[in-house]
């Protein structure tokens, strides 16, 4: 008798064999894999939210240790993609939620509440991304200009740290924050939540300037001679006009200036019938505000609420307040009302055809005039960037830096994102356009091949989005969430006290819980104990599948709760 | 803390590696492989498996190789129970009273030719743990009709047109006739109450027996794939109610997880692909008649 | 005499003698055997062995199992999974019972374990039989076991004990044959060798291979066309060597208890000119018959066949060569053919010399417990005597016209 390396045991005659049939050894020799025409893989998916999440987050795995109540590895991990989650975990309009496969069964998980969640306990511990890099290679420490501490800016600058370089981050107002810190209300973003976030910010290094401002105390050429590279990320600094007769009347007021004074602690005195003219996030914000000071606000705007740009949530916390929103309005002129206040006269719109930006074209209707009596107007449609601080080669159009997809402007080392660069959109949109910039300004300074940065490869994930109708839902039960709720109405337009409450930790872990985790290994187990044929083991980094044996029935694909496995033809 | 599978709540895997090996020859998708695993993890290396002719007989692989690990004894067809009751006097009486037995047996084994050698060991209240896989026919000759055939399914002794027209005996009922200590029902899907049973019966002593739904995809006209979620729907639609006797009095049902239609799991089976709707609701009724019977049992024990 | 044996002798002083019937010596010979497990089911009219067993092992004072089953299908499969477990197993059964048990014979014997079991003889239904013929043993010839029949108590006792000493040398089963009722139910006075003496001839059971989890094996598994001819094989190479084995045993009990049997006992054959060939109590009956004949001058001798698997060819060519007329009494029948010792015996002498080669003569008598008396032996003799050539088709006598 003799055992081949293979596990085969041979025989050379009969006086070699045994005189009952019984075995000598395991049946490991049989290779059952040549009986499969199709295989398994592991391969993580997408989750939906991940895929729409502009700042990046690899939100799913963050929620596998919210759930576990490793707090600090979830912060640590959100800390990878985003700078500001106290931030976005208020003002982010939460793309995210919407594709959540949860939502057939109980409603989408809570994603943003659980990042403030996350990033308020991150601030309170004091907790830095890690590792901060002391010994600063590859960008070896050196140092690059960023113009503008909004998000973009901030993004930028904790990036550009990250990656081994010594920014400087210069602002022209006296505080750091941008639009967060003088555009968006206390009742959403409080400064202190804020002051924590550009704390952490200065805890790994970045330096600050502030009160200084480009084309006035400095020039692009003296930075671009002192940095090695300049990122400019300013934003928008210029409010545009209603182009009426009567805008400069007193009682008239200019939104990102009413906005600016009431987080400041300085407001106007505003009271009476109170006219906003917009419908962004600016125009509700200043209508919320007006209310806080005692105004009764009205919202006048041109199309219907489909389409109002402001975030819908906005729009339905306003209404709830009690502010009114008289649609198909446009403003014609303002006049000064003997005894006191503004003849606002405006005209009624109809919808025509859709202009450039795809929304409906608004149409005066002839003979429609009518006049309101308010107290006081606020101006509210919009804001631009005002390019005459930047050299006339940077300017593209009226209202942005021209800059190429890897964010490099015509002048050498000088690189742009942000609204100034034409980022029009959200604060997350503004955290991708900052780690793109650093991004860019790393492989030009460290002279890399240029490659876009993606994250869902540098997951290991597929591009492939996770779909519910591929889950086991066995292993999912029907489960409602926690809806983050909000102080009541009435008390709420009294104060500039945060509308949205935190979540307490059990409450976070229960809501991590609830997330699917889609098309990603949580390492469950199910595709080792189901393998009929105890193909599927456990290593270090999750399963490694012996297709010698594997016979590929598929139970494990079946079994798996969220589609982290899938088939493929078997070679 | 919660996990993300419900039907595995707190599941731990049994300690210590792996005894069954691969490279068996197994159907893919065998409903038996996971439940033989997972019971040699529980009972460990110092036990003994007899195994009259049946699927895992074939499984266990040819002269001279075997996936046990441990010994195992072939036996006839109709003596598992004896075959094992002669194994336990033979270690009682050599010294190794420690070692457990195992006896591992198809349904037909069981429920037909095995029965009566079944019977007497029970009666005999044999210091062994019995286990019947079943799979509803006796596979291993090619999908044949068995007492543990439920009403409607083909197979080719009951075939197209002349479907099974007789119930499934059953078997719980038989064996807490015969007062065994422990009698248990279990299924590869909700592993961890079919680990805890093992464990269960381990630690007990006399004659011990766990009756395993094991999903046949082969014999089902079922796709492999569908192994362990057809195990989930049997119990999920109470076609086999986990429920676990003491002493042959105290019954208790041990899992009701939330219910799923019948249909949900006849549609994975082309066995039942015949069955009418007057087929489904009778299958329906019958469910309906021994969930009751067993809801009974169980709240005359106290145990509802 | 080697010193063992002197010291199991000089033992042997405890050596005591009991009355018992040919069950009960076969029970004693288990007991004596110091079997572990016994594992039986009642049926007349071998229930005496397991009954005597039951009282015996009731205070066994070595670990052993007593195990009542249902079935004997079932009584031999727990004496296969015992014996598999490394321990030394019996069992006991007759008839219908050996019948049930046939699948399990040959998983027995190619399991190739050394159990021992005894079977008392008797006629197979229908038309319910209780009373002795060889036709339940020897429907099992072909199953790989060997088969010795006996003739008295005595031999019952010894032969069961050198039963096992031969199985666990060889690694094959052992069948021990009894008559109904002429020898289970009839009591005679019965020599019992003492425990040690027992002991000093049959070691503890040292198996080859079992059930250990300390070395794992599967037995019984797939054997395919690749490797199964070279396993059976070995069992009837083991039968083979089982022959010589088996003489040892004889000589080796001789030494301690002074009685020997061997596989074929000659009796006056010397000069013979005819030799009847007989099995089991018929064979004490024709003895007489043979002292008689001799007493008138008659040149007729006895050959006893005790073993009858494995088939002791050379016993029987020696023992028969050169015989003018060799006359076998069957107390058995294979319908359409011929009794059966007379088959076998008949083809073991074929390939002696033509002038070597007896004139083969069969007859079968004796079914269903019907006495075969000194008449119908003296038919078989006279019938023998009185032709130059056996008839062709089978010839009953003892039977009514």
């Amino acid at each position: 008798m003799k055992t081949e390396p293979d596990g085969r045991v041979t025989f050379t005659g009969e006086a070699d064999l045994p005189p009952v049939a019984m075995s000598f050894a395991s049946t490991a020799y049989n290779k059952t894999g040549s009986w499969k025409y199709l295989e398994p893989y592991h391969q993580d998916l997408t989750p939906p939210c991940n895929s729409v999440c502009l700042a990046g987050n690899d939100i799913v795995n963050v929620m596998r240790r919210i759930e576990a109540g490793d707090l600090r590895e979830a912060a640590l991990l959100l800390l990878e993609t985003n700078p500001l989650p106290s931030v976005t975990g208020r003002v982010c309009p939460h793309p995210c939620e919407k594709p959540c496969n949860r939502k057939a069964m109980g409603g989408a998980v809570s994603i943003r509440a659980l990042e403030r969640f996350l990033g308020d306990w991150a601030a309170r511990e004091g907790v830095l991304p890690s590792p901060v890099p002391e010994a600063l290679a590859p960008g070896d420490g050196r140092s690059v200009a960023v113009v503008g501490s909004g998000p973009a800016g901030l993004s930028a600058a904790y990036f550009l740290r990250r990656a081994g370089f010594s920014p400087t981050v210069f602002e022209a107002a006296r505080e750091t924050g941008g639009l967060l810190r003088y555009g968006i209300p206390a009742y959403r973003l409080p400064n202190g939540v804020l002051d924590l976030e550009i704390q952490r910010l200065a805890g790994i290094g970045v330096r600050f300037e502030t009160g200084v401002r480009l084309g006035k105390d400095f020039y692009l050429h003296d930075l671009a001679t002192r940095h090695a590279a300049v990122v400019l990320a300013f934003g928008k600094n210029a409010t545009r006009g209603l182009g009426i007769p009567g805008e400069n009347l007193k009682g008239v007021w200019d939104g990102i200036d009413l906005l600016a004074r009431a987080k400041a602690g300085k407001p106007p005195a505003l009271g009476g019938e109170v006219a906003v003219i917009g419908g962004g996030n600016t125009a509700v914000d200043c209508a919320r505000t007006a209310l806080r000071l005692g105004g009764k606000a009205t919202i006048l705007y041109r199309r219907t609420r489909r389409e109002m740009p402001a975030f819908k949530e906005e729009i339905e916390e306003a209404i709830e307040e009690g502010i009114r929103i008289e649609y198909l309005a446009a403003p014609v002129s303002l006049s000064r009302r003997p005894g006191g206040g503004i003849d606002l006269r405006c005209v009624r719109m109809a919808l025509g055809e859709p202009d450039e930006s795809g929304r409906a074209r608004p149409v005066a209707v002839p003979g429609s005039e009518f006049t309101v009596a308010v107290d006081a107007v606020v101006k509210a449609l919009g804001e631009g960037v005002d390019l005459g601080i930047v050299p006339e080669n940077l300017r593209k159009g009226e209202w942005r830096v021209s800059c190429d997809e890897r964010r490099r402007t015509p002048v050498d080392n000088v690189f742009a994102c942000g609204d100034c660069a034409g980022d029009e959109g959200t604060v997350a949109d503004a955290i991708r356009a900052g780690r793109e910039a650093a991004h860019a300004v790393a492989s030009t300074l460290l002279d890399r091949p240029y490659a876009p940065p993606n994250l869902t490869r540098d997951r290991g994930a597929s591009a492939e989005v996770a779909k519910f109708k591929r889950f086991n839902r066995a292993y999912f039960r029907e489960e409602a969430g926690v809806s983050p709720s909000h102080r009541p109405a009435s008390e709420r337009r009294a104060d500039f006290r945060e509308v949205a409450l935190p979540l307490g930790e059990e409450e976070a872990r229960a809501e991590a819980a609830r997330c699917f985790k889609c098309g990603t290994c949580v390492r469950c187990d199910n595709c080792h104990v189901f393998c009929p044929d105890m193909a599927v083991t456990k290593t270090a980094r999750g399963y490694e599948i012996a297709y010698d044996y594997c016979k590929g029935c598929g139970v494990c694909v079946q079994e798996c709760p969220r589609a982290a496995i899938h088939l493929r033809r078997a070679p | 803390m919660r996990t993300d599978c419900p039907d595995r709540p707190h599941f731990r895997l049994p300690n210590g590696g792996e005894i069954v090996s691969r490279g068996h020859l197994a159907c893919p998708g065998c409903g038996i492989m996971p439940a033989i695993r997972f019971a040699m993890k529980v009972l460990g290396r110092r036990t003994v498996i007899v195994a009259p002719a049946c699927c895992y007989a074939v499984v266990d692989g040819p002269f001279p190789y075997s996936a046990a690990g441990v010994p195992f004894l072939h036996s006839a067809f109709e003596a598992a129970a004896s075959f094992a009751s002669g194994v336990r006097a033979g270690l009682d009486t050599t010294g190794v009273a420690d070692v457990t037995v195992l006896a591992w047996a198809g349904d037909g084994g069981t429920f037909d030719i095995g029965l009566q050698s079944l019977s007497a060991a029970a009666e005999r209240n044999e210091n062994m743990i019995y286990v019947c896989y079943d799979n509803e026919a006796y596979m291993n000759t090619g999908i044949q009709r068995s007492s543990a055939t439920p009403r409607g399914a083909w197979t080719t002794t009951t075939p197209k047109g002349a479907t099974k027209t007789e119930r499934k005996k059953d078997l719980g009922a038989i064996m807490a006739a015969h007062r065994v200590p422990y009698f248990a029902t279990a299924t590869i899907a909700y592993l961890e109450d079919l680990t805890r049973k093992f464990a269960k019966a381990r630690d007990l002593g006399g004659f011990r027996m766990l009756h395993l739904y094991a999903p046949c995809p082969t014999g089902w006209k079922a796709d492999a794939r569908h192994m362990v979620e057809l195990s989930r729907l049997a119990v999920r639609t109470r076609v086999f109610p986990l429920y676990e006797v003491h002493d042959g009095t105290r019954f208790e049902v041990t899992l009701d997880p939330e219910t799923a239609p019948l249909r949900d799991y006849l549609a994975l089976q082309g066995r039942f692909a015949e069955m009418g709707d007057a087929g489904v609701a009778a299958m329906e009724d019958e469910i309906r008649d021994r969930w009751e019977i067993l809801q009974r049992r169980a709240a005359s024990s106290g145990r509802a | 005499m080697t010193a063992p044996q002197a010291a199991a002798r000089e033992g042997s002083a405890a050596a005591s003698t009991r009355i018992l019937t040919g069950n009960q010596a076969a029970a004693y010979g288990a007991y004596l055997s110091q079997v572990q497990v016994v594992s039986a089911y009642p049926i007349t009219p071998q229930t005496t062995v397991i009954e005597t067993l039951a009282e015996l092992y009731r205070d066994a004072p070595w670990p052993s199992r007593f195990v009542n089953v249902e079935s004997e299908h079932s009584a031999m499969a727990a004496c296969i999974g015992a014996s598999m477990a490394g321990a030394r197993a019996f069992t006991a059964t007759s008839s219908q019972g050996l019948a049930l048990m046939h699948e399990l014979l040959h998983w027995a014997s190619a399991q190739r374990l050394p159990l021992v079991m005894v079977n008392v003889n008797r006629a197979l239904a229908p038309g319910w039989n209780i009373w002795t013929d060889q036709n339940d043993s020897l429907s099992q010839r072909d199953t790989g076991w060997m088969q010795l029949y006996c003739e008295s108590n005595q031999e019952a006792l010894d032969t069961v004990i050198q039963a096992y000493r031969v199985a666990e040398q060889v690694q094959i089963p052992i069948m021990v044959v009894l008559d109904a009722f002429v020898l289970s139910h009839t009591a005679e006075a019965v020599s019992l060798p003492s425990p040690e003496m027992v002991r000093a001839f049959l070691p503890p059971r040292d198996p080859p291979f079992r059930l250990d989890v300390e070395e794992p094996h599967a037995f019984g598994g797939l054997l395919t066309p690749d490797h199964y001819q070279e396993v059976r094989a070995k069992l009837h190479r083991g039968m083979e060597d089982a022959i010589p084995i088996w003489g040892e045993a004889e000589r080796s009990w001789e030494a301690f208890t002074g009685r020997a049997y061997d596989a074929v006992v000659p009796y006056r054959t010397e000069d013979a000119e005819m030799v009847l060939v007989a099995s089991a109590t018929v064979a004490s009956t024709a003895r007489d018959v043979i002292d008689a004949l001799r007493a008138r001058g008659k040149k007729v001798g006895l050959l006893r066949v005790r073993l009858f698997r494995p088939t002791p060819h050379d016993a029987l060519r020696l023992a028969l060569r050169g015989i003018p007329r060799v006359a076998v009494i069957d107390r058995n029948i294979s319908y359409g053919h011929h009794g059966i010792f007379f088959q076998e015996i008949k083809s073991a002498l074929y390939d002696l010399p033509a002038r070597e080669r007896p004139g083969m003569f069969g007859y079968v008598t004796g079914l269903g417990g019907r006495d075969v008396t000194r008449g119908v032996i003296l038919d078989a003799v006279g019938r023998t005597l009185s032709r130059d050539r056996a008839e062709p088709e089978t010839v009953w006598i003892g039977r009514k016209e």
